[in-house]
Parts: structure tokens; C-alpha cells; sequence
């Protein structure tokens, strides 16, 4: 029963504690008359009587508030009074309201955005069924991820109903015709029958592909959600549509879950097929192996048999020459297992994880240092409301408000800021993420599909969590500044509870100067970093030259056609207007990943390691040089007489000129391959070092040969085209040229060199971009700040300022006052700033070239950029302040 | 502010309060007045300390309250002690007796 009525009374004063507290209001009310009467009747005066029984009744206010504060519902109570009040308050200054919101939401946005990235990237686990038992099966901790095992092998284990065994093999190319629409370089996951049950990926609509699909090599497929989306509209509406990859019609039995796009790191898996199902897809023989292979496993409680199976697999494949150790360098002990619950990182020319780790990092901190630099800014904001409310806060603390309650209702207020400001941010962040990620700069495409933030529990929470932390940061300080002012004083002269103050805003400007120079002396050190990679390229002159590369692999083009057609493709090159000279050579910096590399065997080197003698080598067309812009420094070129029969010749690198032959001039003489047919070559030339794909690294010692004597039958064709006028004017006409010849072809680039050179330092240039663009918002905020403080303070010392003018101070005496006043807040801020810049430098260091963590220049010309700002924010009160009246001010007070 | 329960020993407020209305129902004017004259004005309750310790009751449920006429015929707020808030006087006056009892043997001992 008491329950019941505890219950009902608690129910009862939360929907009402309107009513409660007229109650609440009465009752005090009847005890003061009772009181009043009892004094009376014993025989005090009325006045008196009714002055003693308030005084001994206390502060009725506070009581009510003591009744309100206890239970479970006091705080619902409280704190709902609180936003009803922290809700009128901000309706009533709107432009406040507004500006405070727009940059809370513009910094927590970023951080909600840069979080999403690193989540997705680095911390979110693939969209499986269970994802942190899967496991690749590998050969060594840092050897191949791929499975290369001896014939049968992997037949024999996946086989073996004992084990969760599946294999597949990411990004098989295809050309496509879907729904009508021709789609050139599809990615295909080819997979076996247990792949689906293995790696637990789930299907949205249809079924997953079978065993059965497997043994019969069906031509069936099952679509990613999102080109089941693009292509059809929908799940549903792609099921059993056909679709024509390569000129192979397949059936579309199913479709993914949402989320899934493939077991690779930001992959690009558009659809599977059965693993028997592509030798058909691909015109060539069946039963033809690929050597890729993914081996993936769910090792439970059977792992040690598992692991067992594998070593004597492993045995065995040593023993049939198919996993022979590959040198002392990466010997190859056991096979094991790799925890892929988060993606397999590999696949890829580039590991994003670990290439764009160490960026969103940076990014990171960016990002949050602007958010405090927006949060000081609100504060200080929220300081100056509290000023010019410091009267309306001395009364309703004359009236009985605690100050508890006042700084509780100041904290409502900064609390509702910060989370509108948070709502604001997590629609911007994915917002704009999501038209960031269909609109990526150039050299940022492979982080596409991780920039776009799906709304999700994680994402939400960590976005509460900045605009909780945030409201805490600017909003405790002024609300407990805002009640420790002098009741009567501040009755009396709202000015005098602003003066005290005046110590903490400096103190606020100068920690906003100090991280401000954080942030630029970060940008100048990442554009330094950009400037210095974009210089080193060397040798080849990026403009104006373009490149296009063909790919003959997963295409119906075999490669000796391809190989046919390239003389044709160079003549027509060669022919259209404008073109100086085309070359089409294997190798062309910026575009081929790994080089192919080759132990010299020169003279003097016989007994010199092999990392020593290790160089890069490949065959280049003659006129190769010269094309891409790479100096002959001594020599001549490869001519039309350097054919197979005539004597073997080669051009080295400058810098291998150095090593090998110090002090001798290198022309003339003989060189070889260590493991070949002795010292047959003989150096003609010298040219220029050339980088290749890797900027940061040094120009590889490379050993040019010719492919008149060296020919190479490959799948791929790259063309180095130099042209008199820009090379965007010529990628249409190429584009055509080439599907004029090989329809069916992949072109994997056509491209102007600056776009390739801006693709390769895409990364560095996106970071020296937004670098630049948090510094330049730091110091628009701290130079508001500065201009905020200074304002305040030639207002308040308007009669100060008038005194010394009546007193004979020049107007320049009051300028310079103001001004200095201002450097000295931004020195201040600067010398805090030095630490924090440099910290933020150290954590640079992986990131820069060129340039040391602690080189001055950029901490100078930081330093040098806020001091003019600083100047230029206290232009305008410096020249109010010399405007100033002195009679005017005098009298005025 | 005024100090609270600083006349009475801390914590035996809600046990007076709930022994005063275990003879009748009573308004908050007439508690306080009550637990004066009983103790022949030896124990004080300020009424900074009498309304929320009844606010405190009512949530907890051991009394009751409800807007009535006084005898004299005006307004009032009654408290009415409830069956839990019995049980509750039960336990608070023998944990208070014989806590009362162990003090006053440390006191008496030389």
C-alpha cells in the first residue's frame, strides 16, 4: 500500500511540479500566519510579530527548491526547468545563439567526420557473421597474404570436412554490361562454395553461391547491395535479372547484406561469382590456376588439428618446390594465421591502413585543436553575456536563487548550445561526407569508401561525447564566474563585475594564440613537406606530358594482340596534332608500383652484398629519355642500331655512375647481372636520377636497357606521350584512338603527368590543404578574440584613456598603448604556443619531408603571421581609443 | 540560510516527526508545535528542516498528505502516518533506544 503511494505520489509530483509547488507555496503561507497569530496572541506587535515568523521561517524559496531536490524526480524536475529556462535565454539573444551553434556545429562536424574516417578505417570490423574468428591463412608474419601452394594442396585441405576452409580470389577484372549500361574494370570476387559459410557473409535477397553453383561452374552471381542499388534501383529488383560480363551471361541469384563490400580493406567488391565460373568469364582454358589465391579459415576449437593439417601441407609443398624459401631476407618458417576481423590489408598497390593512418591521426588532432580553439571562442561568447547579465544574475540572486542553481541553469544553458551544436555537427558531418566522398580530390579516390559516415551507435556516441565535453569546457567557467560577483555591487553597476575579469580573457587570448600557432606552424611544415616532394620528381619534367596505360588482363584482348597493336597505337599517336614525340616503354614514374630490380655485376663488386648490387632494371624504347624530360648527362640514347645480334647495351643512372664507378668515367665499360651470362653490356650513356613511384625514397640506381634487345611480352602497354600543347586537350582523342584498335581494352590511365604527379602527392597535398585551412580558422578566431578583448578593455578604460590625453598623452602614445597591449597578449600566447608546436612537430615526423620536425622557419613565420594579425585586430580599438574625447570621457562618469 | 536540525540530535527528526503523527493527523504547523511544547521547548524545529524532512516522508510513503479544514475552519495541510511509516517509527525508536542506551553507558563509565 505505502509503495503504491509512494509511487503515485513520486508519478504524481514529476507531471506536476507546477502544482506541487503552489502546494509547497501554501503551506508555507498558512505555517507563517499560524506563526504570525501565535506571536501575536502572545502579545508582540503585528510588525513585529510578522517580521519574527518570516525570519524564523527562513528563505521560502529555498525551500521549495530543498523539497524539489529530493527523490529520483528532482532531477527530471530540476533539469527540465533548467532547459525550459536555458531555451528562453538563447531564444532571446538569437545572433549569440546562432554564431555559437554555426561554429560549435562547423568544429564538431570535422571531428564527427575525421573520427568517421578513422573509424571505418581503422577500427570498424568487417560486416560479417562474427568477424573476429575469421582468419587468413598465410605463410609468414611478413611474407605473401596469398596462398601459394603446390598443385592439389588446396584442394586436398579445403576437402577436408574437418575445417572451416574456404578460398576465393579478390578483384578479378571484368568488362560489363549491366541493366544496359556498359561498366569497363568490374571487381569480381571469385569464390568457392564454402567462401559465404566460412567468411559469414550474409545475403539480403536470394541465396549465396553453392557448392553445387561451384561444381557445375553456373554462370550465376551474386551483387554487392550497392550495385544491386545502382544498377536496378534495388535488391529485390536485381533478382534473377542477367548480366553480361565479358560477353558471358550470368544470372543474378542473390544479393549481399548492406555494408558488405568485400573481405579486402576498402574494397571494390562488386559482385561474386563461382570460382570455377571464370576461366569462361575470362577466355582461357578451364582449369587453368590463378596463382592469387586467398586462403580463409574459422580455426575453433579443431585449430590445433588445423594447424597440424597446414605444417605437414606445408612439408609437403617445400618438398614439391612450391614454397621453396625465398632468400635469407624473408625465410619462410610456418604457416599461420592472420586476424582479418577488420579487413584483409592487402591486395591493393597501396596500404591504405597504413598510409593514411598516421594522416587521419594528424588529421585528428587538427581537427580536435580547432574545436577548442571554437570551444575558448563560446566562452568567451558566454562571458560576455554573463557580463552584461550580471544584473539581472545579482537579482535573482538577491531574490533567493542558490548559486548552485544559478550555475546549474548557466550549464543548462551552455549544455543545450553544445548539443544543438552537436546535432548540427553530425548533419554536416555526414552531409558533407557524403558529398565529399562522390566528389574526392584527385589522389584521394582510394579513401573514398571509408570517408562517408554511416550513422551508427558509435559515431553518434562519440559526437555526444565531444558536445557534452565541449559544453563542460565553455560553459563551467563563466557560470561560476557569473555568481561569484558581489550581490550589491553588481545591483549597483553591471561595469564593475566586468572588470575583474579582465586578467582571465587575456590569459583565454593567449592560449588561443598559442594553439593557433600549433596549427600554422603544422601547415608550414606539411606544405614544406609537399612542396619539397613535388620538387623532387627531378629528372622527368611533369608538363607538359601525358600517360596512358592499357591492360589486356581479364579483358577478351589477349596480350600478344595487345603487343600487336602497339606499333599501330604509337604511329597514330604520334600522329595527332601537337604531339612532339611518343615512347612506349613498361616503366613510367609514378605509375608502376614495384620496380623490377637485378643484382649488377660490376667491376670491383664481385664480393659485395646483394643489397649492395641491388639495382633497378627494365627495357625502355629508344627516345625514352627525352620524352619523359630525364637529362643525358654523358653518352648517347639507345638508338635504332641497338637490336638483338648487335652488342648489348646499357644506360645507367647518375647516381649508380657515382657508386659503381667513383672517380672513372662509366662509358665503355662492361657490366653484367650477377647469375647471367657474365659482363655483356656495356654502358653508352648516363642520364639524370629519376624517381619513380615512391616520392620519399631517393631515385633508384637504376640500369636502363633496350627493348630492341630485351623484348617483353606483357599484358600492359604504358605510353609516355610529350605534346606543345596541353595534355588535357588530348586525353579525348587518345581515349578514342585506343577503343578504335582494342574495343574491348582496359584503360587504366589517360592522364595529363601533373594529374599523376598531384595523384601521387594527393595524400600530402590534401593534408597541407587542410593544414592550412585549420590554421587560417585558428587565427580568424584568435584574431576575434584579440579584437573582443581589446574592444572591452579601451571601452571600460574610456576615462582612464581620457584622463591621460586631457594630461597631454598624443593620440599615437594612446594607439601604441592599445596595440602593445595586444602584442604583449600575443607574445605571451606565442611562448606558450613554442611547446605545443612543437610536440604537435614530433608527431609530424612520419609524415614530413624535406624538413625537420623542429626547423624554425615555419615556427617563425607562424609566430610572424600572428603578430601582424594581432596587430590588425587591435587597429580598430586602438583608433577608437584615440578618438576618444577627453572632456567627453571625463564628464561622462 | 538557517542552520538545519542544529537544536536536535541528527536523524531523530523524521523519527519525531512520524511518533507526533502516530497520535493523529496534524499540519506541518501543528508538528513543529507539538514536538515543542512535548519537550517542553527543549527541542527546536526550525521549519527550514520540519518541510523537507515531511517532503522527504511523503516520497519515501510513510505518510500521507491532504488539503483540509482545521477546526477553526481555514486550509490546511494534513499528514496522516501510514502503515509502512508505523513499522518504520518501530524500527527507528528501538535503533535510537538502544543506541541511546550505549551512549549513555560510555558516559556513566569513570
Amino acid at each position: 500500500m505505502s509503495l503504491v503511494d509512494a509511487l503515485r505520489h513520486r508519478i504524481r509530483s514529476a507531471l506536476r511540479s507546477d502544482s506541487a509547488d503552489r502546494d509547497r507555496a501554501e503551506e508555507y503561507a498558512i505555517h507563517q500566519s499560524l506563526a504570525q497569530e501565535q506571536r501575536m496572541h502572545d502579545g508582540t506587535s503585528v510588525d513585529d510579530a510578522r517580521f519574527a515568523a518570516r525570519r524564523e521561517f527562513g528563505n521560502p524559496t529555498y525551500l521549495k527548491e530543498e523539497a524539489r531536490w529530493m527523490g529520483v524526480t528532482r532531477w527530471l524536475d530540476v533539469t527540465r526547468q533548467d532547459l525550459g529556462y536555458a531555451s528562453r535565454a538563447l531564444r532571446r539573444s538569437p545572433v549569440f545563439t546562432l554564431v555559437a551553434i554555426a561554429s560549435l556545429g562547423l568544429g564538431i562536424g570535422a571531428n564527427a567526420s575525421i573520427f568517421g574516417m578513422i573509424h571505418s578505417l581503422l577500427l570498424a570490423k568487417l560486416p560479417v557473421a562474427n568477424p573476429d574468428a575469421l582468419r587468413l591463412v598465410i605463410h609468414s608474419p611478413d611474407g605473401p597474404m596469398r596462398a601459394f601452394f603446390a598443385s592439389g594442396e588446396v584442394e586436398a585441405l579445403t576437402a577436408d570436412k574437418r575445417f572451416d576452409l574456404a578460398t576465393f580470389h579478390a578483384t578479378v577484372a571484368a568488362n560489363g554490361e549491366i541493366s544496359g549500361v556498359h561498366l569497363s574494370g568490374l571487381n569480381i570476387d571469385a569464390v568457392d562454395g564454402a567462401f559465404f559459410r566460412v567468411a559469414g557473409v550474409r545475403v539480403a535477397v536470394g541465396r549465396p553461391i553453392s557448392a553445387v553453383d561451384v561444381q557445375n561452374a553456373s554462370q550465376v552471381a551474386v551483387l554487392s547491395n550497392a550495385t544491386a542499388n545502382a544498377r536496378f534501383g534495388g535488391a529485390r529488383a536485381a533478382l534473377d535479372k542477367v548480366i553480361r560480363l565479358n560477353d558471358v551471361l550470368f544470372t543474378v541469384v542473390g544479393v549481399t547484406d548492406v555494408g558488405y563490400e568485400g573481405l579486402s580493406l576498402g574494397g571494390e567488391y562488386e559482385m561474386a561469382v563461382p570460382m570455377t565460373a571464370v576461366p569462361a568469364l575470362q577466355h582461357r582454358p578451364a582449369g587453368e590456376r590463378r596463382p592469387d589465391l586467398f586462403l580463409i579459415a574459422r580455426p575453433g576449437a579443431d585449430s590445433l588439428r588445423l594447424q597440424s593439417a597446414l605444417d605437414a601441407s606445408f612439408v609437403r609443398c617445400c618438398a614439391a618446390g612450391a614454397l621453396a624459401p625465398r632468400g635469407s631476407r624473408q625465410g619462410i618458417q610456418r604457416i599461420g594465421f592472420l586476424d582479418i576481423s577488420a579487413g584483409i590489408n592487402e591486395g591493393r598497390k597501396i596500404d591504405v591502413r597504413q598510409q593514411y593512418g598516421s594522416v587521419l591521426l594528424a588529421l585528428m588532432g587538427g581537427v580536435a585543436v580547432v574545436l577548442l580553439i571554437a570551444c575558448i571562442n563560446v566562452g568567451n561568447l558566454l562571458m560576455a553575456r554573463a557580463a552584461t547579465r550580471a544584473r539581472e544574475l545579482a537579482v535573482r540572486l538577491a531574490l533567493g536563487a542558490s548559486r548552485g542553481r544559478i550555475v546549474r541553469q548557466l550549464l543548462a544553458e551552455s549544455l543545450l548550445l553544445a548539443v544543438l551544436g552537436g546535432a548540427a555537427g553530425i548533419a554536416l558531418a555526414i552531409w558533407g561526407s557524403a558529398a565529399l566522398s562522390r566528389n574526392m580530390p584527385a589522389g584521394l579516390g582510394i579513401l573514398g569508401p571509408f570517408v562517408a559516415i554511416r550513422p551508427s551507435l558509435v559515431i553518434f556516441g562519440f559526437t555526444g561525447a565531444v558536445a557534452f565535453a565541449c559544453g563542460l569546457i565553455f560553459g563551467v567557467v563563466p557560470a561560476i564566474r557569473a555568481t561569484r560577483g558581489d550581490i550589491v555591487a553588481g545591483l549597483r553597476d553591471h561595469q564593475a563585475a566586468g572588470r575583474r575579469v579582465r586578467a582571465l580573457d587575456r590569459a583565454v587570448v593567449a592560449i588561443q594564440v598559442g594553439l593557433a600557432l600549433l596549427l600554422l606552424s603544422s601547415a608550414g611544415l606539411l606544405s614544406a613537406t609537399l612542396r619539397h616532394l613535388t620538387d623532387s620528381v627531378g629528372g622527368s619534367h611533369p608538363e607538359p606530358l601525358m600517360v596512358v596505360q592499357l591492360d589486356a588482363r581479364g579483358t577478351p584482348h589477349s596480350d600478344t594482340l595487345l603487343q600487336a597493336t602497339v606499333p599501330t597505337l604509337h604511329a597514330r599517336f604520334a600522329a595527332m596534332p601537337g604531339v612532339k614525340s611518343v615512347v612506349e616503354s613498361f616503366v613510367v614514374p609514378l605509375i608502376y608500383g614495384g620496380l623490377p630490380t637485378r643484382l649488377l655485376d660490376a667491376p670491383g663488386f664481385e664480393n659485395a652484398s646483394d643489397d649492395q648490387v641491388e639495382v633497378a632494371s627494365f627495357a625502355v624504347a629508344p627516345r625514352y629519355f627525352e620524352t619523359l624530360g630525364i637529362t643525358l648527362v654523358a653518352g648517347r640514347d639507345f638508338n635504332d642500331q641497338d637490336v638483338v645480334g648487335s652488342p648489348r647495351v646499357a644506360v645507367i643512372s647518375e647516381h649508380l655512375a657515382r657508386d659503381f664507378f667513383p672517380g672513372r668515367n662509366p662509358i665503355g665499360q662492361a657490366i653484367g647481372f650477377r647469375s647471367a651470362d657474365g659482363r655483356d653490356l656495356t654502358i653508352v650513356g648516363v642520364v639524370a636520377d629519376a624517381k619513380q613511384s615512391d616520392l620519399r625514397s631517393p631515385a633508384p640506381n637504376t640500369v636502363y636497357l633496350t627493348r630492341r634487345q630485351w623484348p617483353d611480352m606483357s599484358d600492359r602497354a604504358v605510353f609516355a606521350i610529350r605534346t606543345t600543347v596541353p595534355p588535357a586537350q588530348l586525353v579525348a582523342p587518345a581515349r578514342a584512338i585506343i577503343l578504335g584498335e582494342l574495343p574491348k581494352i582496359r584503360i587504366r590511365h589517360v592522364h595529363p603527368m601533373t594529374d599523376l604527379l598531384s595523384m601521387t602527392v594527393g595524400r600530402e597535398h590534401a593534408l597541407a590543404s587542410l593544414a592550412i585551412a585549420f590554421g587560417v580558422v585558428a587565427l580568424l578566431l584568435a584574431a576575434i578574440g584579440l579584437y573582443g578583448v581589446m574592444g572591452f578593455q579601451v571601452s571600460a578604460r574610456t576615462r582612464e584613456i581620457g584622463v591621460r590625453m586631457a594630461l597631454g598623452a598624443g593620440r599615437w602614445q594612446v594607439v601604441r598603448m592599445v596595440i602593445g597591449q595586444a602584442l604583449l597578449v600575443v607574445a605571451i600566447g606565442v611562448a606558450l604556443g613554442i611547446p605545443f608546436a612543437l610536440a604537435g612537430a614530433r608527431s609530424l615526423r612520419a609524415l614530413l619531408y624535406g624538413i625537420t620536425p623542429f626547423d624554425p622557419a615555419p615556427l617563425a613565420s607562424g609566430a610572424a603571421v600572428l603578430v601582424t594579425v594581432g596587430a590588425l585586430a587591435a587597429l580598430i580599438p586602438s583608433r577608437n581609443a584615440a578618438r576618444v574625447d577627453p572632456l567627453v570621457a571625463i564628464r561622462s562618469e | 540560510m538557517a542552520a538545519k536540525s542544529q537544536d536536535l540530535v541528527p536523524g531523530t527528526l523524521d523519527m519525531l516527526i512520524l511518533r507526533t503523527l502516530s497520535l493523529g493527523r496534524m499540519h506541518g504547523y501543528g508538528i513543529g508545535q507539538h514536538i515543542e511544547r512535548t519537550s517542553a521547548d527543549v527541542l527546536r524545529v526550525e521549519k527550514g528542516s520540519l518541510y523537507p524532512a515531511l517532503e522527504r516522508l511523503l516520497r519515501a510513503g510513510y505518510v500521507t498528505a491532504k488539503w483540509d479544514r482545521s477546526p477553526t475552519g481555514r486550509r490546511a495541510r494534513y499528514y496522516t502516518i501510514t502503515a509502512g511509516g508505523r513499522r518504520c517509527l518501530g524500527l527507528e525508536i528501538s535503533a535510537f533506544e538502544s543506541m541511546y542506551a550505549a551512549i549513555s553507558r560510555v558516559l556513566k563509565t569513570s
